[in-house]
């Protein structure tokens, strides 16, 4: 139909004119992202109540309830909502939060009394609009509940020390006998045996106390409706989005916060650094690569941020029951011949390396300790030969690792070649975590792995006693994967676990942690770096020694300032103003 | 015509049961959901009673058997040995369950209260409802003291009288597949059905942002390719549309994201928002990445389709009589139209693939995040849950589509029935 077309001849340029035109303009405008902060606090000279922190985590939160949450996230919101009887302060060290005191410990070591702190009210709750007082009866009930076979808790075992609590578990007793109310405030707790891990137990979420009344209302319904003593109630969760809570005004501990915080789940570490960036997000943590280096080199974030080692390590686990890693000097020899500076290097330095298998933030561990895992070819290539192998190994060795990114093959790379340098050949072999767990739990079948420890609790046990007692091998799922079997480690473990002294206990975890590096079960690669970043207006925060994104402290300096930037490379002077959506700057 | 659909739906019911069969013992087979669940920190104890709490200690065709739901209802040991002794209670007139009080008599005046037992055989717990003259009272416990908890608000209901009646107990019978229970999710602790439901509207909104766009999109770019056929008006079009077909949405979404989200800063950062004009706001960006393909997709079979139309015989006949060109487009537009409405059925199977990433990419907390989460966590139950919907949508997309053409176009009906 030629008239048509020609009818309409000017019409056909009028979209291809307009698209054009709009790439252009888009082109034209292009803005830089900011490069540092957009926005500034207001200078406030003291702490202040008021406003919203927003934070956020990658993947979802599971449940609000203490008995039953188990990883990082749920207990980011858990211990805005709850208060334990016992908390760390910023050096590890245990401190009384309910408790009024420290719990007075008997002659035996056998015995804890808690006295709580009196006038801690819980939140408001289903037929109870002012809340009521918390008193020894609610810590009784809530351990009962978390160690009932029926609830499953995950918790367990971390309080399987107390006299009674696996007869209940098992459903043989009515109650724990270990656990007895003494009047409103008091609490004792009797132990089987004189175990020093049960206060840092205690100090744990699982044993953070509840109220009867609401587990009672909601029944299996309550992980969406938590009620505890903690700086924050809960308002809303609109799942897999985010959660609200708003600050409790008759919080015990009377300081000022933020009125509301909100957290974000379900978002993805770059997606947050972006809106981090734009000013949308209070703190981030977690980031990508690029991201890393992003925040890493701006200098205007440099205030705002803090870098520092993770309580966990990582290594090379090898299996002390397979060839040829049965064999001491072989495992040592792979310990001196991982060059940790380089693997720090390949990843843009986001590694401390490690030589041993306590991090520096714990007791126990030694700076100058002389068995320390460092890289060494001519004392690897001697260890190499002691162990009769002194041209190497003509088997290669499998070495497994969970996930198949670029982030692990590049870890396997790094592997191959430093034990290359020594002779021996190293196969890859990628694995989904799951798979990882299960079968490296199992006798005689992962030669080698890639592995890491994240702690439990600040405390050396929960690294020495979990890895490598022999109490922790079993048919299936052994924590201890490298199969290490000690005696003299065993003995000095139990000692330590009973030893009431602080000062002989951690001089015990010292000989272990020694011991462990010399004999090699795992060759130690690095503690992880963490990288927190926070705006300028968000005060009192510092990242926790041990919980993961603890926002109890902190305060927002508000109102904020936009910070005016000006155009990068123009020279001109517009205003963010002349920008409104949020463009050039 | 009947029996055309008849035949098509058992077809895609056994494509759904063999994708369940195949799926239920993949994801088996990957590793321990125990030990994905509880993380490397949990030690043997934990992992057991996890297996013993969600029956994953049974052989693994003995799992099927019961997640199908076509044996007794029961997912774990111990869940079973707590329903033998329910099923004695019951039968006992729930007398061990209501230790406290005399059971099985009626209220003076003849009139009894509910009770209302419901088991959830994987949580091991019992929950009962007690509903008396309106007030429903909740307990929470194991077999031995259920109703302790309640009995003295009960009493004080029944206004002094000191029965509490136990009419019976009913049961939630339902387990299994077949009789419409998904199970329950471990990571999220809570059934299946209820995450999915939670899930399923926010696909369906971003799905339905999605198809508008498409359609929109597509069949404008397709008339007014054909229209200027020919011309580099109708290149340029259909080589846009080439590249969008071209360019996944792993590559387009993060593109999108970079530049209208961060750069310019027009569009959310990923996310679902809260409210639903938020939630419509939030779904712009990850419904137009969705609908590239699709619009690519109609663009050029509405241009070629149009384009034959405009040169048959009675176009050109109108055209000749005099109609105007909107009218003539009109009627050409209408006959063209009937393949695109075809392919709906046929898009509803590339929205949920092209779910899968873009809800990933931009965090759409919808099913296809849900899918990759439950995945990478070896979270079983959910995953059978995510796929059975997934497959069930196929599936309905394709009948659709089968039926559209059978209605539309007779020829078809005759050769499958041939």
């Amino acid at each position: 139909m030629p008239s048509i077309r020609r009818s309409e001849a000017l019409g056909c340029w009028v979209p291809v004119l307009t698209g054009l035109g709009l790439l252009g303009i888009l082109i034209a405008t292009w803005p830089d992202p900011p490069q540092g902060p957009r926005f500034e606090g207001a200078g406030a000279p003291t702490p202040r109540s008021g406003g919203t922190f927003v934070f956020h985590h990658e993947e979802n939160v599971r449940t609000l309830d203490p008995h039953i949450a188990y990883d990082e996230l749920s207990g980011m919101a858990i211990r805005l909502l709850f208060d334990g009887l016992l908390d760390y302060d910023d050096e590890s060290n245990l401190i009384p939060s309910l408790a009024a005191d420290m719990p007075t410990v008997s002659e035996d070591g056998l015995r804890f009394r808690f006295r709580l702190r009196p006038g801690v009210r819980f939140h408001p709750m289903p037929g109870l609009p002012s809340g009521r007082e918390l008193v020894a009866e609610d810590v009784s009930w809530s351990l009962h509940r978390l160690l009932s076979g029926a609830v499953g808790s995950p918790g367990y075992p971390f309080f399987s020390s107390i006299l009674g609590a696996d007869e209940y578990h098992r459903g043989e007793a009515d109650r724990i006998e270990g656990i007895r109310v003494v009047d409103r405030y008091t609490i004792d707790f009797t132990l089987k045996e004189p175990d020093q891990t049960f206060l840092n137990a205690m100090a744990m979420t699982f044993a953070y106390p509840v109220p009867r009344e609401n587990y009672e209302h909601w029944g299996e319904e309550v992980k969406f409706h938590p009620v505890g003593t903690g700086p924050y109630v809960f308002d809303e969760w609109e799942r897999d989005v985010e959660l609200r809570f708003s600050r409790n005004r008759r919080y015990w501990r009377d300081r000022p916060g933020p009125d509301r915080m909100i957290f974000q789940e379900n978002l993805a570490r770059e997606l947050a650094a972006q809106r981090f960036r734009n000013g949308d997000l209070d703190a981030i943590h977690r980031q990508s690569p690029s991201d890393y280096r992003f925040f890493r080199n701006a200098e205007r974030w440099q205030p705002y941020l803090s870098e520092f080692p993770r309580v966990s390590t990582f290594g090379i686990g090898l299996n002390c029951e397979m060839a040829p890693f049965d064999n001491v000097h072989v495992r040592r020899a792979v310990a001196f011949a991982i060059d940790r500076q380089g693997w720090s290097r390949a990843r843009s330095g986001r590694l401390l390396p490690a030589g041993q298998i306590l991090p520096p933030a714990l007791p126990g561990h030694d700076p100058n300790l002389p068995e320390a895992h460092t890289f060494d070819l001519d004392r690897a290539r001697e260890e190499m030969r002691l162990a009769g192998f002194p041209e190497g190994i003509r088997e290669p060795v499998t070495v497994w690792i969970s996930g198949q990114d670029q982030t692990s093959t590049q870890y396997g790379e790094l592997l191959q070649q430093d034990l290359a340098r020594i002779g021996i050949q190293v196969r890859m072999r990628f694995v989904s975590f799951a798979a990882y767990l299960t079968e490296s739990g199992k006798p005689h079948t992962v030669p080698a792995f890639f592995t890491g420890w994240n702690m439990d609790f600040p405390d050396p046990s929960n690294f020495l006693d979990i890895l490598f007692h022999s109490r922790s091998i079993h048919p299936e799922n052994s924590e201890n994967r490298a199969f290490y079997r000690n005696p003299e480690l065993d003995a000095i473990l139990d000692e330590a676990r009973s030893e009431t002294d602080r000062h002989r206990r951690i001089d015990l975890y010292r000989r272990a942690n020694a011991i462990v590096s010399r004999d090699a079960p795992w060759a130690f690669t690095y503690y992880p770096l963490s990288m927190e970043v926070w705006q300028p207006y968000v005060k009192g925060y510092r990242p926790h020694p041990v919980w993961s994104q603890d926002y109890r402290n902190v305060w927002l300096d508000l109102p904020r300032r936009r910070l005016a930037e000006r155009l990068v490379g123009a020279g001109s002077t517009a205003p963010a103003v002349f920008f409104p959506l949020g463009g050039r700057r | 015509m009947w029996a055309f659909i008849l035949r098509r739906a058992l077809g895609a019911t056994a494509v759904v049961f063999v994708v369940v069969l195949l799926v239920f013992f993949l994801v088996n087979w990957v590793g321990d959901p125990a030990v994905a669940t509880l993380g490397p920190n949990a030690g043997p104890e934990q992992i057991q009673d996890f297996q013993r709490k969600h029956g994953l200690d049974r052989p693994l065709m003995e799992q099927f058997v019961s997640y199908l739901g076509v044996g007794r209802c029961a997912r774990g040991r111990r869940a079973a040995a707590v329903e033998d002794e329910l099923t004695a209670a019951i039968a006992d007139g729930g007398h061990r369950v209501h230790r406290p009080h005399r059971v099985g008599e009626t209220r003076p005046d003849g009139s009894a209260p509910r009770v209302r037992g419901v088991l959830r055989p994987s949580a091991d717990r019992w929950a009962l409802r007690v509903t008396v003259g309106g007030r429903t009272f909740r307990s929470h416990g194991n077999v031995d003291t259920l109703a302790d908890d309640i009995a003295d608000e009960v009493l004080a209901a029944l206004e002094g009288e000191p029965v509490v009646v136990v009419e019976r107990f009913s049961r939630e019978d339902r387990c299994g597949l077949l009789q419409g229970d998904l199970g329950e999710s471990f990571g999220h602790h809570e059934p299946v059905a209820d995450v999915i439901a939670q899930r399923l509207p926010r696909t369906l909104l971003l799905g339905a942002i999605a198809l508008l766009l498409e359609l929109l999109l597509g069949v404008s770019i397709g008339i007014l390719a054909a229209y200027r056929r020919n011309t580099w008006v109708d290149t340029g079009l259909m080589s846009a549309a080439y590249l969008g077909i071209s360019m996944p949405t792993f590559v387009t979404g993060p593109i999108f994201l970079a530049v209208f989200g961060f750069y310019y800063g027009w569009f959310p950062l990923g996310g679902y928002g809260v409210g639903f004009w938020d939630h419509v706001y939030h779904a712009l960006l990850p419904g137009f990445t969705l609908a590239i393909i699709g619009a690519a997709t109609y663009a050029r079979v509405m241009r070629s389709e149009l384009v034959d139309t405009l040169r048959s015989d009675y176009i050109r006949t109108a055209a000749a009589k005099g109609l105007p060109t909107s009218g003539v487009l009109r009627h050409a537009v209408r006959n063209a139209l009937l393949p695109i409405v075809t392919m709906l059925g046929l898009s509803l199977t590339l929205l949920v693939a092209g779910a899968i990433i873009t809800e990933t990419i931009f965090g759409w907390p919808g099913m296809g995040n849900l899918a990759i989460r439950s995945i990478v966590n070896l979270d079983t139950p959910t995953v059978m849950g995510v796929v059975l919907v997934f497959a069930v949508t196929v599936q309905a997309g394709n009948l659709l589509a089968d039926i559209a053409v059978a209605l539309l176009d007779p020829r078809v009906r005759l050769e499958t029935s041939g």
